[in-house]
């Protein structure tokens, strides 16, 4: 008896074994490339490093300069800005669009492909082409404005536009998430609309009552998404406005990028990062905690 | 009376929304669309045009030499 237990102890930790063997390439490449360099960084966070040479270690200082460093406050402020605005208006223009492509719409495959392209079109080749389109005497976006006797706005030159204007750049990759709220759209079962027109539910209350609280896993998927990606921004501001004017777009990952690679403050930048990510995560955690008061799984 | 009442509602709304949606897809399509399409026109207009203002949506003489110079100044050096 005992001994029959033992084996299948021992087999299950050689199942254990050939299990951890078989998914052994992502674990060393999960610990190689993403835990040991996230260690590391806070390693060199506490150090003063110009990238060559030997890291010297100075404790917590770069985090009392950063402390009294107003423009990495204002990264930051920006950075917020830009998610606060950039991540809901996301999932808003996702979810219109899914719904417009979820109508009987004969030609609509072609709308799905058009919508698609921007988001997989490289960022910086978008931002390159925005510059242009946005450009205040010869772009086409003032031009069509002034179609609409609007005055020319120049978006990338005025503080008060320049984030709107990276927050545009973001709207081009909806089309992709979009195509995500399509497939939890098309997951919802017919009966349910049935149902709802049966207790005299209009198309208001149908999507109120039904659509929406069946799409909330996605749109958890989309915010956190989004968040991660938002607290990164980078390359359109580097492209399109490098952090100017009036470091209005200098987000957080810019002044990472500056620090590291143009003043050669590597353990200062290393510092930032540390906290952008504990900033991620911690915001990760805290919706997901959230999540169970407003995320409906009913469907799963 | 309320049942009479929504279904003529619902077959008046019926063919609106997918007209509502077309409008609202070719809307969004040609903001979406709008670097690409930029791109090539850009690529196609000569300097001078270039510079006019306001901008042409078409160039009014389509150059194609902007693609034969393109890979003799991506093949010699910068410096």
């Amino acid at each position: 008896m005992k001994k029959n237990r033992q084996r299948i102890i021992s087999g299950d930790l050689r199942d254990l074994l050939l299990g951890l063997l078989f998914i052994s390439p992502w674990i060393i490449g999960f610990f190689l490339f993403l835990v040991y360099p996230v260690l590391s960084n806070f390693h060199l966070g506490m150090t003063q490093y110009s990238g060559f040479g030997e890291p010297e270690w100075i404790g917590f200082r770069n985090y009392e300069e950063l402390a009294r460093d107003p423009l990495f406050w204002t990264s930051l402020y920006n950075t917020f800005y830009y998610v606060l605005l950039a991540v809901p208006l996301g999932v808003v223009v996702a979810i219109a669009l899914a719904m417009a492509m979820n109508q009987k719409v004969r030609e609509v495959t072609l709308y799905r492909a058009l919508l698609y392209i921007p988001g997989i079109a490289p960022v910086f080749a978008v931002s390159m082409m925005l510059v242009w389109l946005l450009n205040p005497r010869f772009g086409l976006f003032n031009y069509l404005l002034g179609w609409l006797h609007i005055p020319a706005i120049n978006w990338l030159g005025d503080s008060r536009w320049s984030k709107l204007a990276i927050v545009l750049v973001a709207q081009f990759g909806a089309g992709h998430i979009g195509l995500i709220f399509l497939t939890a759209l098309r997951a919802i079962p017919g009966h349910l609309y049935d149902a709802a027109s049966l207790d005299g539910a209009g198309h208001w209350r149908k999507f109120w009552y039904v659509t929406l609280p069946l799409l909330t896993p996605t749109i958890l998927y989309d915010i956190i998404i989004g968040i991660g990606l938002g607290l990164q921004v980078f390359v359109p501001a580097y492209i399109m406005t490098g952090g100017g004017p009036l470091n209005s777009t200098m987000f957080t990952a810019l002044y990472i990028y500056k620090n590291a690679f143009e003043y050669s403050r590597v353990g200062l930048a290393a510092a930032v990062s540390g906290i952008l990510f504990v900033i991620n995560a911690v915001l990760a955690v805290a919706i997901f905690w959230s999540s169970k008061y407003w995320v409906n799984y009913h469907l799963e | 009376m309320i049942h009479m009442g929504e279904a003529v509602q619902t077959k008046e709304s019926a063919p609106l929304q997918p007209l509502v949606s077309r409008i609202f897809l070719i809307g969004m399509s040609l903001f979406y669309i709008s670097p690409i399409y930029w791109m090539f026109v850009t690529a196609l207009k000569s300097d001078k045009e270039l510079a006019n203002f306001p901008p042409t949506l078409w160039p009014k003489e389509i150059v194609w030499g902007n693609f034969e110079q393109a890979p003799e100044l991506s093949l010699s050096s910068p410096t």
